[in-house]
């Protein structure tokens, strides 16, 4: 009996002080953004910053809440466009980077390639992506795919090497296959690294998904925002420009609950 | 050893880390099956996985009655984002006239950075709405495309300045910042600039973005605007006419440079007629049955945003209004209809271009377009009732 209680007591204390730490992780942000606001009004309706500028904060608002549906609609053809594109492109690059991870040669060769792929300015490319990929969705995925592959394959594959050298010895020396050392010592000691690729990643293939859409879309937030600057709609830009930072930070959220699962004996993980 | 941190891989980490091998695996399955699927279809089936996607867009557009078998598919590209500019295209859809010619034609719009000569070039499309300087810097670079119809007469592109600049004509331009929108949106406001007699290089031409953000802050004396968007962007922030801004136009001074034109390959122009055919009078139809009541043009509009429904209808209808007006000027209220590509308003299309650079020599400007197609549109689809 006297267990019992102890355990419930124990476990409503320790979800108080769980709810207590997540308060103390976000309450940070939570002010600044309070203060950001609050500056942002008083520059747009108390020093007069002009509307085509940046309009107050209570405009977009408004704009949010007179024009949900558009919203909605328009962000959750970006947010399936970079999800699709995140998951293809991180799958894509995990292989690559296991292939070149166990093979010398086209590690060597293909590195710098990488390198340079990650430098790939999307607004480059996207054209010529449509032209290969089509005007539908397939072509905002393949933009998004890439701008994940190049961070996520360079993050992992430096990972894979990151083992500690003395554990891969022990490994050695207690006759491990490579299969075994791959499983067990160097893809989870890459993980750290597979993860903060990720979270990049995560912002990139959202931002990725939009830039594609401004180029050549029919709908999603990148669409919205080019036919709002066309019609100088300012606060509807910015009411978009919200909801791509939104999906963006759902992306990075969930990739950062994974990590906290998966690799909790982080020293990263326990800083946030 | 001692004192060091030993990490110690939770299970959790190693399940994970064997899936992301199983993912890594199954992932390069999908890529080899991928790799393998495209290269059967990259001819002809190449589109087909986006087709569908699009589909969504003439199917908005109201375009979803059954295609029946013998409809000859195409692709239309569209000068940009669907909007009132392209109510005729989408009006000969949904009227079904495109169909009455045997074409099932799905509408794609365009952008900023579409480039329509390279996706008539590599097959993803086979017909495109462009401006003549498009089709002459196309065939430059070796992408061989011809007008095969003409919409509208004059580019309807002016640029607007505030009164306040004392700039009252082409001729007060010199050493005034003047925005234009680089890459052939210049070409006419300079030839005017010219024939007024102040040298291109008197006037600090500067790249403007795609909003009359400019024009609101004082960055530029004066800045480009279309008659069908940014003019009426500009009345809706509380200017007016004549008192806080002056219009000036290239077609005020005779200078007709044809805007929208239809165009298309000439491998297709050669190989298949009839769809040429079929493409330029469905559309001619299309603008004449929308510009020729109020209500169709409320109904073209309509159709527009009934595909792209974050359009402003007012807008679209203002939009419809200014093409059904660039489409019935100069050469065309002359010929009583519309439609006509004519030689010397492509002329002066070809020399403002070459004028700004885009073209390294003259352009052969009879080979760039073709008549053709436009005569055998019937009359009644191209008289100006309006």
């Amino acid at each position: 009996m006297t267990t019992t209680v102890v355990g419930e007591r124990g476990a409503l204390s320790a979800k108080i002080s769980k709810a207590r730490k997540f308060f103390h992780s976000v309450w940070p942000a939570i002010i600044i953004a309070i203060i950001v606001i609050a500056l942002w009004y008083v520059a747009s309706n108390v020093w007069g910053l002009p509307k085509y500028i940046l309009p107050s904060p209570d405009l977009i608002l408004q704009e949010a809440i007179d024009n949900p549906n558009s919203l909605i609609r328009n962000g959750w053809v970006t947010f399936v466009e970079a999800a699709a594109g995140f998951s293809i492109g991180v799958v894509a690059a995990v292989f690559v980077a296991l292939v070149l991870d166990s093979w010398r040669f086209l590690e060597k060769g293909t590195s710098p390639y990488l390198v340079i792929g990650l430098n790939i300015p999307i607004v480059a490319i996207a054209p010529a992506v449509i032209i290969w990929f089509g005007f539908g969705m397939a072509s905002k995925v393949v933009v998004a795919a890439v701008l994940t592959f190049f961070p996520v394959a360079i993050y992992t594959l430096k990972g894979l090497k990151a083992a500690d050298r003395r554990e891969v010895d022990l490994f050695r020396v207690l006759s491990a296959s490579r299969f075994q050392e791959l499983i067990k010592l160097r893809m989870p000691s890459s993980l750290p690294f597979f993860f903060a690729a990720l979270r990049v990643a995560s912002a990139a293939s959202v931002l990725a998904a939009v830039v594609a859409e401004f180029i050549q879309a029919n709908a999603g937030i990148g669409y919205l925002i080019l036919t709002a600057a066309y019609t100088n709609d300012t606060p509807r830009i910015w009411a978009a420009v919200a909801v791509s930072a939104g999906i963006a930070l759902v992306f990075y959220g969930i990739v950062t609950l994974v990590e906290r699962r998966v690799i909790p004996w982080h020293s990263s993980v326990g800083d946030r | 050893m001692e004192g060091e941190r030993v990490r110690t891989y939770t299970p959790k980490a190693r399940r994970f880390a064997r899936a992301l091998v199983a993912v890594g695996i199954a992932g390069s399955m999908m890529l080899v099956a991928a790799c393998g699927g495209s290269s059967d279809s990259s001819d002809s089936g190449a589109m087909e996985d986006d087709s569908g996607a699009m589909e969504e867009t003439s199917e908005g557009g109201a375009a979803a009655e059954e295609a029946p078998a013998e409809l000859t598919k195409v692709k239309y590209v569209q000068p940009w984002v669907i909007q009132g500019e392209s109510a005729g295209q989408f009006a000969a859809v949904v009227q079904g006239f495109f169909a009455e010619e045997g074409l099932d034609v799905e509408i794609i719009p365009g952008g900023p950075d579409v480039r329509a000569g390279a996706l008539l070039a590599s097959g993803s499309a086979d017909f495109a709405v462009m401006n003549p300087s498009g089709v002459f810097t196309n065939r430059q670079e070796g992408i061989p495309i011809v007008g095969v119809g003409g919409i509208n007469q004059a580019d309807g592109l002016l640029i607007m300045c505030k009164t306040s600049t004392g700039i009252t004509g082409f001729k007060d331009l010199a050493g005034k910042k003047i925005g234009v929108w680089v890459g052939g949106g210049e070409s006419g406001i300079q030839a005017a600039t010219v024939k007024a007699g102040v040298a291109v290089d008197a006037v600090e031409w500067l790249p403007q973005k795609f909003s009359m953000e400019e024009f609101f802050n004082d960055a530029f004396d004066c800045a480009s605007a279309t008659e069908w968007n940014e003019k009426h962007v500009v009345y809706k922030e509380g200017y007016e006419a004549g008192k806080d801004v002056v219009e000036l136009r290239p077609s005020d001074d005779g200078l007709f440079l044809p805007g929208d034109s239809i165009v298309a390959l000439e491998s297709t122009v050669a190989e298949r007629p009839e769809i040429v055919q079929g493409l330029v009078t469905g559309t001619l139809r299309g603008w004449q049955w929308v510009c020729s009541s109020e209500e169709n043009r409320k109904a073209g509009a309509q159709y527009t945003v009934d595909a792209a429904p974050d359009l402003d209808l007012d807008l679209q209808i203002i939009q419809v209004n200014e093409m059904c007006n660039l489409m019935s000027l100069g050469p065309a209220a002359e010929a009583g209809q519309i439609g006509d590509m004519v030689q010397s308003s492509w002329q002066q299309s070809a020399d403002a271009t070459l004028a700004i650079g885009l073209l390294e020599g003259p352009p052969d400007v009879p080979a760039a377009f073709t008549d053709q197609f436009v005569a055998n549109v019937p009359a009644d689809y191209r008289k100006i009732t309006w």
